[in-house]
């Protein structure tokens, strides 16, 4: 006979068995697990072709009109890419592949650094030419989430194990490294014999390209993860401190700051005549005077705004988290019109032409700036990673 | 469906991150202090709905013997069985779900620490962005912390312990935990389903810690160690299952004497309390019986003269 205690009991036993079943399966479904790194990033244009490392850990080569493939990535090799499938889950499939930093262009090649530190060399066809393991020359674990910057056959790039690697890749030796506090997740920016980059811990750096030697560093209240740009001898750049600093590129000496953001600087500001354009992810993009920082409009989304926007025509483009590119005017911010993607987007923003290009999660698009404003999405939609046959005849446009 | 995530990143993850966040900055920017310190003070806060649940633990595991009185005295008639039984639970004020309730409460702080926990150390750069959208930009410092260090000894609080080490301490810390905390039954079936609770959490959850972030399992390490002590202060040290008890003395009534009367001649016939340790045990829970007893009389003897005044 049952007892009635024991029923109650069991019940309770019951309870926390199913439970704790459902927490297994809440764990394990929600991916909330150690989140794996993804990469991805819009690319770089070269002539009619877009270069676009996808958050799949591979290699695109578009046509910037059609947005077909034009070649045929040999790389990852399908041995590369069955060794990482056994991985199985869908989302870890390209897990080792991932690529952050778009590929950077020299001398008819391409060069890209995977987020588990392997420089590759690549034909403008999309073939493997060499690897190096340049993430070793520091340390085994060395991870990879910045653009490289190639100079004079020079590739500079940043790592997460808190230095800067200057690597020839003519020579396919290292040149010099520089050791910083904090790990380096900036695209570095070159400007007259000097590298300009940022750090998580909190600084500015200004280096010798040739010898890697400190010219100065300049000390922020937050971490940086913003890549620095330089115009007429000044740096400008933002800060997890919310605060926007103009710097003298020469000395380090600050000239002014912009501190009315809410939230951290994330992507590179933008210059044009005598704007200097600043996305902040507390959902707006600041224009301010680039000579006293005084702000002159700002524009707000429903998201955070990412990535790097583009000046196009008389307009500026930005992209923000709540899925929508946004186009505005460029002298008051007066909003022109507004696309709907569909999926939040992170990336910066290129352009060529009248075209301007960025990603989402699972894609490359492509859309039309017009002389009135009015933005039509080309591609038949855009050019999806995930599918058979990357162009569906039949998507509808977004905007 | 909005509406409720973000009502839920309002009310519990956004206040825990910027707690643990703070913690950080007050604690030599150590993150494995933050998660222990922020762990204590969550469990300090639930204490009182820590200590209602082992009490009603504790009395149903008192009762227990009582109740199998009643099956054996009432034998096939369940209606008056359960008439009985709830009027025992009433006596003692046990409600048979009572221990379900705080474990509703607990529920979702648990869930909101663990996302908690995930969300302020970043492993890659897309999730540092996130993180943005959750701090509180008011607070002191929050922007010169942040990110956050997650070493923590040979730990990287981000990501899975490299050794087997951490697994196996949340395995053994969950094991004892469910060990002091599970009600003794003489039903085999319940047995059994105890036994395999007592087995598959620690095993489940260590499991869980080869795959998860070090800085979570350091949480259920610090708050099964919590839940022990506490544990162990309301129901004594000494496992549940080893208790052999009588019930604690409701109000004394006729018929309860008698009932008592009735198992203690049922308990010596069986001779089951002729075991040494076993009438220390019944001894130690006698005098716990007669003091709270005592403590209760007292109490009420209290009242009535304010009462009275």
């Amino acid at each position: 006979m049952t007892l009635y205690l024991n029923q109650i009991n069991l019940k309770i036993t019951k309870f926390k068995i199913v439970l704790f079943i459902s927490l297994f399966f809440l764990f394990h479904a929600s991916c909330t697990t150690v989140a794996q790194p993804k990469g991805g990033s819009v690319g770089i244009i070269n002539e009619d072709t877009l270069y676009t490392n996808t958050s799949t850990g591979q290699i695109r080569a578009l046509d910037i009109i059609s947005g077909e493939e034009k070649y045929k990535p040999h790389w990852p090799s399908d041995q590369e890419i069955s060794i990482d499938k056994k991985l199985d889950k869908e989302d870890q499939k390209y897990r080792s592949l991932a690529i952050y930093g778009a590929p950077a262009i020299w001398k008819e090649s391409l060069y890209l650094v995977t987020y588990d530190g392997y420089l590759f060399k690549l034909t403008l066809d999309l073939i493997e030419e060499w690897r190096e393991p340049i993430g070793q020359i520091i340390s085994s674990d060395n991870k990879f989430v910045a653009t490289p910057t190639i100079e004079n056959g020079i590739l500079i790039i940043g790592s997460s194990e808190n230095s800067l690697i200057a690597f020839d890749v003519e020579n396919r030796t290292k040149k010099w490294t520089f050791q910083t506090d904090g790990p380096i997740w900036s695209s570095a920016y070159i400007y007259e014999n000097q590298v300009y980059f940022t750090s998580l811990d909190k600084y500015i750096y200004s280096i010798n390209l040739e010898d890697g030697s400190l010219a100065w560093k300049f000390k922020t209240e937050g971490a940086i993860s913003s890549s620095p740009i330089v115009h007429k001898n000044k740096l400008y750049v933002g800060s997890f401190d919310r605060i926007l600093y103009a710097l003298n590129s020469k000395s380090g000496d600050e000239l002014w700051r912009f501190e009315n953001s809410k939230s951290w600087y994330w992507g590179t500001p933008v210059i044009h005549e005598d704007y200097l354009f600043a996305p902040s992810l507390d959902g707006n993009l600041y224009a301010l005077d680039i000579n006293s920082g005084k702000l002159l409009w700002s524009s707000s989304t429903e998201g955070k705004v990412v990535g790097t926007p583009a000046v196009i025509n008389n307009f500026i483009v930005i992209s923000s988290t709540d899925k929508k590119i946004r186009l505005l005017k460029l002298n008051d911010g007066q909003q022109i019109d507004i696309c709907n993607i569909g999926d939040k987007i992170e990336s910066d923003i290129i352009t060529d032409n009248d075209l301007i290009f960025f990603s989402t999660e699972d894609s490359i698009r492509s859309i039309k700036i017009k002389q009135n404003g009015n933005m039509d999405e080309e591609w038949d939609g855009g050019h999806f990673f995930k599918e058979e046959q990357p162009i569906s005849s039949n998507r509808i446009r977004s905007c | 469906m909005q509406l409720i995530s973000e009502i839920w990143n309002t009310v519990i993850i956004e206040p825990m991150i910027n707690s643990l966040v703070i913690l950080y900055s007050l604690f030599f920017n150590n993150f494995g202090l933050s998660i222990i310190i922020f762990t204590i003070i969550i469990r300090g806060i639930m204490i009182p709905l820590t200590v209602k649940q082992s009490r009603q633990i504790r009395e149903m595991t008192l009762l227990q013997p009582k109740l199998k009185e009643l099956q054996q005295k009432y034998g096939k008639d369940r209606q008056k069985i359960s008439q009985e039984t709830m009027r025992l639970y009433k006596e003692h004020g046990v409600n048979p779900l009572g221990c379900l309730g705080p474990m509703f409460i607990q529920f979702p702080i648990w869930i909101g620490l663990y996302q908690a926990l995930i969300k302020t150390l970043p492993s890659t750069p897309e999730k540092l962005i996130d993180l943005s959208g959750y701090l509180y930009y008011w607070m002191p410092k929050v922007n010169e912390i942040i990110p956050i260090n997650s070493g923590f000894f040979w730990l990287d609080l981000a990501q899975p312990d490299r050794t087997p080490l951490l697994p196996i301490l949340v395995g053994v810390s969950m094991w004892m935990m469910q060990k002091m905390t599970t009600i003794p039954s003489a039903d085999p079936k319940q047995q059994s389903t105890n036994q395999m609770m007592l087995w598959m959490m620690p095993v489940m959850f260590g499991f869980f810690t080869i795959s998860f972030p070090s800085g979570l399992a350091l949480y259920w390490i610090i708050s099964n160690i919590a839940g022990i002590v506490i544990q162990g202060f309301v129901t004594g040290w000494a496992p549940l299952s080893s208790i052999r008890t009588k019930p604690v003395q409701p109000q004394t009534t006729d018929n309860n004497e008698n009932i008592l009367k009735e198992d203690q001649s049922i308990t010596d016939s069986t001779g089951e309390e002729n075991n040494g340790e076993k009438d220390r045990n019944e001894s130690k829970n006698k005098r716990r019986s007669n003091r709270n007893s005592t403590d209760r009389t007292r109490r009420k003897s209290r009242r009535s003269n304010n009462r009275n005044n």
